[in-house]
């Protein structure tokens, strides 16, 4: 409770009174007509009716920020998807440079530095958990691929595509099971905007 | 202050690197906090 709303927890009532209320205030709505705030109220009220919306209060100011962004990146996976989280996304394209052709040793240089700062956010993120980016690497690499006849390939349990790690646990895991997701736009524009980022600077280099 | 070539570049590099160390700590689910002093 506040000094302008009080909250309701777990509030009952018939469903043939609140489908009353739900009408009442479409009468309102139509009624409100040109007046944009009362429409807006109205709105707002009809929502919360028809349970639609969710309220979520969050108690600090700290965990109110993180709430915020969290919701951010939900509208922004559900607009244009997700891929694998933490770092694996753009860990798991760098196969995609090895078949690149390079003309000559200045693009080979750049591959190679595209190649470093691919690996860069995961290395980051395990390393500031403490743990070794060698042996994850190893654990995403490694185990689960054994080698199998035709037979085995087309009926046996196909290999993880998300295999990651969760540095919670210190586990390799499917990372896309156990929820650990990134929206694939904000790992996309990242990469784009570091590669921004960096032609500028290196573009300063011989003036 | 004007600087040139080579020294403009080593204070450019600087300044990225000092600023990309701030936010790596912050990174992932287990992150260090980074402390923020205003000039």
């Amino acid at each position: 409770m506040t000094k302008d709303e009080t909250a309701i927890v777990q509030g009952g009532g018939k469903s043939q009174a609140i489908r009353r209320q739900i009408e009442e205030i479409k009468d309102e709505i139509s009624r409100a007509g040109a007046d944009p705030d009362a429409r807006q109220i109205a709105l707002r009220r009809l929502a919360n009716l028809c349970g639609g919306t969710a309220t979520i209060r969050v108690g600090s100011a700290e965990k109110k920020l993180h709430a915020e962004r969290a919701l951010l990146a939900a509208r922004t996976a559900v607009e244009g998807g997700v891929v694998p989280g933490g770092g694996i996304a753009l860990f798991n394209t760098i196969a995609a440079l090895n078949e690149l052709d390079t003309d000559g040793e200045d693009e080979a240089l750049g591959v190679t530095m595209v190649r470093e700062a691919l690996q860069a956010p995961l290395r980051t993120i395990v390393g500031n958990a403490g743990q070794d980016v060698e042996a994850v690497k190893a654990a995403i690499a490694g185990p689960s691929r054994p080698k199998r006849g035709l037979l085995g390939a087309l009926f046996g349990t196909r290999p993880s595509k998300h295999l990651g790690y969760d540095v919670l646990t210190g586990q390799s895991v499917d990372v896309v099971r156990v929820g650990i997701i990134d929206p694939a736009q904000v790992v996309r524009s990242a990469l784009e905007n570091a590669a921004s980022a960096a032609i500028t600077i290196l573009g300063q280099l011989h003036t | 202050m004007t600087t040139h070539s080579e020294d403009a570049r080593r204070r450019l590099l600087n300044g990225m690197d000092s600023l990309a160390r701030a936010v790596a700590t912050t990174l992932g689910p287990k992150p260090g906090s980074v402390a923020l002093d205003r000039q």
